[in-house]
């Protein structure tokens, strides 16, 4: 009998009588689970499903079988509103009468992700099988003690539960359910608070017997655990008490840092990186091998945790140890650990500072990279103190072969203290050697010379006083401003006047008119602080010498980059984004990263005429415009209907005024914003309280909100000209869009990419709001509000639509006011002599050019066009425009351009379908393309273009 | 049983290392070295200890060799071939490769240079190595049915291995030399958590404590950076196999990432093959090294070429690796010669050298002037840059070794006396283990240990599947010296008496059983006896409350005022005994076993003292305990006696 095949065929089928009542085979559950992830399958027949699965659960003998009915019943509590409640029932009753440890934690998963969808369940999940779980965990099967360890948290076991287990099973003989233990310890530890000193004690105590395990992985969770409970004990101290809990801690973490495996002494130089407090002789300790007297003197303080032999040996040199180790990732987490424990101490740094120079010597780029990390960090809190001993080793890096860690170097230059002269004039010369050698490096460079200068005024103007001859024309009177030592010079002699008032006699006023040959570079240089206009007025001042008026400029150009050194501060980081991976990008970041790209835009230069000319169109479409605004309360009321009625209404007065003026940006603009109304609308409607999430088919939802995504990149993208306040409602739009596709049911990776994505829109948008001024509007802020709580919910998304739909209540629209005239980028693309009669000629497996006619209108340098050639459905080619082959003015360029097509088919003919798109602008994290296109998603300028080719020759010629 | 450990040699001395150790029954030679600075017969070790008769063969089980140095194998062809050992002899697969290479080099000095009777010949050589086997790292090797041998990497040198041998239940550690940091082209030791009962380690700097070896690399290199920069030419006299290796990758890489383009040579011979055996050998190199064969050999270095005669005198400059090491003689002289008159060069030197040669001339203050022979007299002006590189462990690596395997005993070889009792000393006192240091020919004794196999009841496997925890408050002393005392804190403490709950029961001859204490009763066929202690005393009462109310043992049969004593009682006893749980049953209050009741029997067999004390009421406190607590009871019993239990009424 095959039940499942037959219904699955004619779902209108009523319930199969014979279904429930049958054993279940392997067979008839995988027929069971199409049905049940088919959305169109009757309820009815659900129901059969469901019954017959418990069915199979309270009678069923096989237990090989139960997991799979176990993990049918998730599913169908996932899929289905409304039966979560049923399965969990079911399951639960199922749970206590489980004849095998293994059965039953089974049944225990299957709760814990049924219960992991629904709100009120998971509620109602706290403490219900407290003691079932412990006594499964003392259940003789090994595998099950470990998975019930591991998982424990899912089931809702109060902490308390926990803890105990935890702790008693970290006496387990087997090393996999010990590890287990200490985890767990470690999660709870985060999780829940606790306030008993005895057991906070208890767990501290057995996880420093721990470390002394025969198992290297249990050894590794033993580490954590001291770690992280010993920090709970610490914060639960006072006084001396405290500080002797936290030298305790530290002492046990050194003494792991020798340990023979590699992963315990990893975990080990992680655990000391989140040293809290530490004695400073500890510390000093752990950077020297011998013992120190400080350290020989009898310990006359209680050791709160018995006596801890061996504690200055154990601290002896183990920081020196993890830089001498082996394995980099030692040497890397060593780096790391540093960062902290330099902010502890600025004595520490002054000695730490000698071994962390010598890692610059190390074999490995990220070891040597995370040691100039450290030394930035280092600089930033003002504990490095470099010395002419360090400077052969550290400008040394200078010239190394890699360019992030000369990168990385001068990122340290930037923000370090240099003491003396000497060590000054060493930098300087250290950057001009790196320019000599690396000319690539010219804009950092001189970016870095330029803030040192700023925050060396004095040394500056001696050094420059020394070397100024240099800069002179020779005898012959030639200037060599080519040469990279000068160009670097005047860099450092511009630097620091602006800054410095008391410098200002100081340099030679002949170096600012020199200066001004360099502007170009200086200015794309130090583009972060000031604009080109403004150094040009500077310099003029300067190679005047008038001081009142530099100093003025001065300060003008000091307000505009905030003297705290905030604003180039952040700055800085925007050079270097490309390291950002390396910690996690916080939306400090990301918030810089939208500034970058959020520079001015050159506004279109538009004469008298042209603005005439458009001003009657202006008029209506503003018009409509405002007739549109109104609609959004009746969207809100759930007249989806009508509403687009409404606005196919205004698209064919939109369509009529097209025949009249052909080709207004403006109008294109408005016609694509009543498009996505008019999505945006429909999507609204599934949102709706009354029309329920049940009724509609939720596929088409999905392929609404792509294309209102689309419609409104398309908005962004394609047109030049809009005013900051409609980017800006364009964006909040973009942010509505995206909220909506957050509320529908998704998970993984494109649930978290969403997030992302509207992170850096929200960026984008806070920027611009800074620059206008403006508040943000009720929805934007609702939504700021709640980015953390949406974050939070990333794992569990049975909250989400309702929370999110709250927030999506208090959008309203807004008007656009076009009022100036927009410009939209187009392009179009012609293929002379060819249609399907006159193919083009190809031999398959070799490529076959194609000649293009391409004409771009209104396209400037900053876009990056992509030629896209698409054959059959799939199989697409990507070739980068670049616009320098262009001649022309961005008003319109023509060219005629060679593709190259590869992939020629086993075909006798075939044809492609060309055409051109732009890519978008940086909101869009990754479209993912990975066959060498672009990696934003296009957005379409011209109309596709299809080519014929054939194999055949046309003709005998 | 006991495992003797025989120290032939490096007993309180560098070379010849050798120690014959007997370990449940099996005897093993480890190393077989020659002592250098000997040409008598104290070069080698007394073999004739081994075995007086000669009959070698029978008297060992096997020999292990851990490293192709002189001082480890220099005596192995003459013990082999001469002495006539025919047993098994286990080293690594580099060792056997450049053991032969080594002893053949030595041969030919002594022979030819020195014109000295020839202790073995190139053909006892190679009959030595055809006996040899060859083990892998971590390789357990049966040698016969008993014994099992281990190799574990120890740096050091290529191919350097510390042993591990075991036979039944005894297990010992020999380490050879070793080194716990690892170097540009060598590892750190590495070995396993072993459970042992005597580790031999050598203990060549046994109260060296050496600071970060980024140190000596950032001189060594500045030093050479400094001089080719200048134009100079850097002579680095080497021995071919180790340092070499270790300074050319360290310039290597430098040169590679500074982008310098100064040439760095390798003189001919000894050095390319040793480079040869590095390429071959990269599994027993560095983790880096290891690594970056992925990608390309890093033995091929990228900015080394070779070098040739012509080429000393040509200008400009260049960094040259040339042998012998210590520049008593060879090549490494001949560059010497025409370098050392210009002070841009730079010669640098080894750790060691041995007394006689210019090396050592040149380390001992620096001379301007150096007599090769009569005739010739070289003018030094050149800069000497001593490298203090060193293969060998430190003390704190020592240390660190000692700690991380916590053997039984420690025995400490090659080192020099009165370092060796330093450490010694060292370890017995931080680390609390029994250490040795033997002179040659000395015969360490220490106990074995010795598994007695015990079958398991069937119960007793039942109780041990699933786990059972126990949780307790122990006390722990500690010395506080803020007061002076010890003070005791309850800390909260896991058991799991899954062992505890096995008794090891012997009967007769029988082997030995592990029973479940449920158990016991029915094996042993008799019933639960249990020792009760009874004390029946009168309790202090202030006359205050005499006065105030008669109170008598009938007033007491009232069961409130009974609780009301009772608990004044408990009150008391927590504030004495903070740290034991005591109960109140209401009828009696419990510690541990400890039952303290009042007593309303007039003829309590357990009384003590018919009459009440003067001055106290005559109210008996009557205290039953078991045998386990005694001490707890008495402690409490004198507690109780002088408290005085005013009775609220």
């Amino acid at each position: 009998m095959e039940p499942p095949a037959a219904s699955s065929g004619e779902p209108s089928l009523g319930p199969l009588p014979s279904l429930p009542g049958t054993p279940l085979t392997r067979h008839n559950l995988a027929s069971l689970r199409s049905l049940v992830i088919n959305p169109s399958t009757p309820i009815s027949l659900i129901a059969s499903v469901f019954e017959a699965l418990s069915r199979h659960l309270e009678h069923g003998r096989d237990p090989l079988l139960l997991p799979h009915a176990l993990k049918l019943l998730s599913e169908l509590a996932s899929h289905r509103p409304g039966l979560p409640r049923a399965v969990f029932d079911c399951v639960r009753s199922r749970l206590f009468s489980s004849e095998s440890a293994r059965a039953a934690a089974e049944s225990l998963d299957a709760l814990a992700l049924v219960a992991e969808r629904d709100e009120s369940l998971s509620s109602s999940l706290g403490g219900q099988f407290d003691s079932f779980f412990v006594s499964l965990c003392f259940d003789r099967s090994v595998s099950v003690r470990r998975w019930l360890l591991r998982n424990a948290e899912r089931f809702g076991v109060g902490p308390h539960v926990l803890i105990t287990v935890f702790l008693g099973f970290t006496k387990d003989p087997y090393p996999c359910v010990r590890e287990a233990a200490l985890d767990g310890l470690v999660n709870l530890s985060k999780s829940s608070v606790f306030e008993d000193r005895g057991l906070v004690e208890g767990c501290y105590n057995r996880a420093v017997e721990l470390l002394g395990d025969v198992e290297d992985c249990v050894r590794c969770a033993a580490v954590r655990t001291v770690s992280d409970w010993g920090h709970i004990l610490v914060a639960s101290m006072q006084g001396t008490e405290k500080r002797e809990q936290s030298d305790a801690i530290f002492i046990q973490l050194c003494s792991m840092v020798r340990d023979m495996s590699m992963e315990v002494r990893v975990e080990a130089f992680v655990a000391l990186g989140k040293t809290q407090t530490v004695s400073l002789k500890n510390l000093l300790q752990s950077l020297s091998k011998k013992v120190l007297g400080s350290m020989k003197e009898k310990r006359s303080v209680c050791q709160l945790t018995g006596p801890i032999e061996l504690s200055a040996s154990s601290v002896a040199g183990a920081l020196v140890h993890g830089f001498e180790d082996e394995y980099y990732e030692v040497r890397r987490s060593v780096c790391d650990s540093m960062r902290r424990l330099c902010m502890i101490s600025s004595e520490f740094s002054g000695e730490a500072i000698n071994l962390l120079m010598d890692m610059l010597n190390d074999d490995s780029v990220i070891v040597r990279l995370k040691a100039l990390e450290t030394m930035r960090h280092m600089a930033t809190c003002d504990h490095l103190s470099l010395e002419v001993m360090h400077m052969h080793m550290f400008l040394g890096t200078l010239v190394d072969k890699n360019e992030l860690v000369r990168a990385a170097v001068r990122k340290v230059l930037r923000f370090v203290k240099l003491r003396d002269l000497e060590l000054f004039k060493l930098s300087v010369n250290g950057l001009i050697e790196n320019l000599e050698t690396y000319p690539q490096d010219e804009v950092d460079i001189f970016s870095v010379l330029f803030h040192v200068g700023q925050r060396h005024g004095n040394f500056v103007a001696c050094f420059i006083h020394e070397v100024f001859h240099e800069m002179e024309p020779s005898s012959d009177g030639k200037l060599s401003f080519d040469c990279a030592r000068v160009a670097a010079l005047l860099v450092l002699s511009i630097s620091a006047p602006i800054f410095a008032e008391q410098n200002i006699g100081e340099i030679p006023p002949r170096v600012f008119s020199y200066a001004v040959t360099l502007l170009g570079r200086i200015s794309h240089a130090v583009g972060d602080v000031t604009s080109q206009n403004a150094l040009f007025a500077y310099f003029s001042q300067g190679s005047s010498c008038m001081e009142d008026n530099i100093s003025e400029y001065g300060e003008q150009i000091l307000a505009n980059m905030g003297k705290d050194g905030a604003a180039s501060l952040a700055s800085n980081e925007i050079n270097d984004l490309d390291q950002f991976p390396l910690g996690e990008a916080s939306f400090e970041h990301t918030k810089t990263y939208a500034r970058k790209f959020w520079q001015p835009t050159e506004e279109p230069k538009l004469t008298a005429e042209q603005l005439q000319i458009h001003d009657d169109l202006t008029e209506s479409l503003n018009g409509i415009f405002t007739k549109v605004k109104a609609i959004w309360h009746l969207v809100k009321a759930g007249f989806t209907n009508e509403v687009l009625k409404i606005l196919r209404v205004c698209e064919e007065e939109l369509e009529t005024l097209e025949t009249k003026c052909m080709g207004s940006p403006a109008l294109a603009f408005t016609l694509q914003y009543i498009r996505a109304l008019k999505l945006l609308a429909s999507v609204w409607s599934y949102f709706h309280p009354t029309f329920g999430q049940c009724c509609r088919v939720v596929g088409q939802l999905d392929i609404l909100l792509v294309k209102l995504e689309r419609t409104l990149r398309d908005m962004k993208c394609r047109f030049t000209g809009l005013s900051k306040e409609d980017e800006l409602y364009l964006m909040e739009l973009t942010s509505v869009s995206l909220t909506l596709n957050l509320s529908i049911l998704m998970t993984g990776c494109s649930y978290i990419v969403n997030l992302k994505r509207l992170a850096a829109v929200l960026s984008q948008v806070e920027c611009l709001q800074q620059e206008l001024g403006v508040e943000p509007s009720s929805f934007l802020s609702e939504l700021k509000k709640s980015m953390p709580d949406i974050h939070s919910a990333a794992g569990s998304m049975f909250s989400l639509p309702h929370f999110l739909g709250k927030m999506l209540d208090a959008f309203s629209l807004k008007q656009f006011e076009l009022s100036r005239t927009l410009l939209s980028l187009f392009a179009e693309i012609t293929v002379p002599d060819n249609d399907s009669e006159n193919p083009i000629h190809f031999i398959h497996g070799l490529p076959v050019g194609i000649r293009l006619e391409i004409t771009l209108r209104n396209i400037s340098r900053e876009n990056r066009l992509w030629l896209e050639m698409t054959m059959g459905k799939e199989s697409k080619q990507f070739i980068f425009l670049d616009l320098k082959l262009f001649g022309g003015s961005n008003e319109l360029r023509k060219v005629t351009y060679f593709a190259t097509y590869y992939k020629t088919p086993k075909a006798v003919s075939f044809s492609l379908r060309v055409c051109i798109g732009v890519a978008c602008l940086p909101d869009d994290i990754h479209a993912g393309m990975n066959n060498g296109g672009p990696k934003r998603e296009l957005t379409y300028l011209s109309p596709e273009r299809e080519v014929y080719f054939s194999a055949e020759s046309q003709k005998l010629t | 049983m006991a495992i003797e450990c025989l120290v032939l040699g490096a007993g309180q001395e560098v070379g010849k290392s050798c120690a014959v150790v007997t370990i449940n029954g099996k005897r093993i030679m480890f190393d077989c070295g020659m002592h250098m600075g000997y040409l008598d017969h104290r070069r080698y070790p007394d073999f004739s200890r081994v075995a007086p008769d000669g009959d070698f063969g029978g008297a060992l089980d096997c020999i292990v060799i851990t490293h192709f140095h002189l001082d480890h194998v220099g005596a192995l062809p003459y013990f082999t071939e001469v002495c006539g050992y025919r047993g098994p002899i286990y080293m690594t697969y580099p060792t056997k490769a450049l053991a032969p290479l080594m002893l053949e080099d030595y041969r030919k000095v002594m022979v030819e240079r020195r014109g000295e009777e020839e202790q073995f010949t190139s053909e006892h050589i190679a009959d030595c190595m055809k006996k040899v086997i060859a083990v892998d790292l971590k390789q357990t090797v049966q040698v016969d049915s008993e014994l099992q041998i281990r190799a574990y990497y120890a740096g050091h040198v290529l191919g350097a291995a510390m042993f591990y041998a075991k036979v039944g239940d005894s297990a010992l550690v020999y380490t050879g030399d070793y080194n716990m940091t690892p170097d540009r082209h060598l590892g750190a030791a590495q070995i396993d958590r072993l459970h042992l009962d005597l580790l031999i380690t050598e203990s060549t700097y046994a109260t060296t404590v050496r600071d970060s070896k980024y140190t000596r690399e950032r001189e060594f290199l500045i030093a050479v950076h400094k001089c080719v920069a200048g134009g100079g030419k850097v002579l680095i006299p080497t021995f071919a196999l180790g340092r070499a290796q270790e300074l050319c990758m360290l310039l290597d890489d430098y040169w590679e990432r500074m982008n310098l383009n100064v040439p760095i040579y390798f003189s001919a011979g000894l050095t390319i093959q040793a480079n040869m055996y590095y390429k071959m050998l990269i599994n027993w190199t560095s983790q880096k090294v290891k690594e970056t064969y992925v990608t390309h050999n890093p033995f091929d270095f990228k900015n080394v070429r070779n070098f040739d005669r012509s080429l000393i005198n040509t200008p400009g400059p260049c960094v040259l690796f040339a042998t012998p090491g210590m520049i008593s003689g060879g090549f490494s002289l001949e560059v010497f010669k025409n370098w050392a008159p210009s002070e841009n060069n730079l010669v640098t030197l080894p750790g060691y050298c041995v007394a006689g040669t210019i090396g050592h001339k040149l380390m001992s203050g620096k001379p301007t002037k150096i007599d090769l022979d009569k005739d010739t007299q070289i003018d030094v002006r050149c800069q000497i840059h001593q490298l203090s590189f060193s293969p060998h462990t430190d003390a704190k690596g020592i240390m660190d070794l000692v700690k991380f395997l916590s053997p039984k005993h420690v025995i400490l070889v090659h080192g020099e006396k009165p370092k060796m009792a330093s450490l010694k000393g060292k370890i017995e006192s931080e680390l609390g283990i029994p250490c040795y240091d033997p002179a040659n020919n000395e015969n360490v004794s220490v106990p074995s240990t010795h598994f007695v196999k015990a079958c398991a009841s069937d119960a007793f496997v039942r109780s041990s599947l699933s786990p059972n925890f126990k949780f307790s408050r122990r006390n722990r002393e500690y010395e506080c010296s803020h007061s002076g005392d010890t003070e005791t804190v309850p800390f909260l403490q896991v058991r799991d008496e899954r062992v505890a709950g096995g008794i090891v029961v012997m009967e007769g001859n029988k082997e030995a059983k592990i029973i479940h204490q449920d158990e016991l009763l029915h094996v042993l066929r008799t019933e639960r006896h249990e020792v009760k202690f009874a004390y029946c005393f009168p309790a202090r009462l202030s006359k205050k409350n005499e006065e105030s109310g008669n109170i008598c043992t009938d007033s007491l049969r009232c069961p409130s005022r009974k609780c009301s004593l009772l608990q004044a009682l408990l009150s008391e006893l927590s504030k004495e005994f903070r740290q034991e749980e005591i109960q109140d049953f209401g009828e009696y209050i419990k510690v541990e076993s400890l039952h303290v009741a009042v007593c309303l029997t007039e003829q309590c067999p357990y009384r003590v003292g018919g009459h009440p004390l003067d001055g106290c009421g005559s109210v008996f406190l009557c205290c039953r305990w078991l045998a386990g607590d005694e001490q707890l009871a008495w402690k409490m019993i004198s507690i109780i006696r002088t408290l005085d239990l005013s009775l609220p009424i």
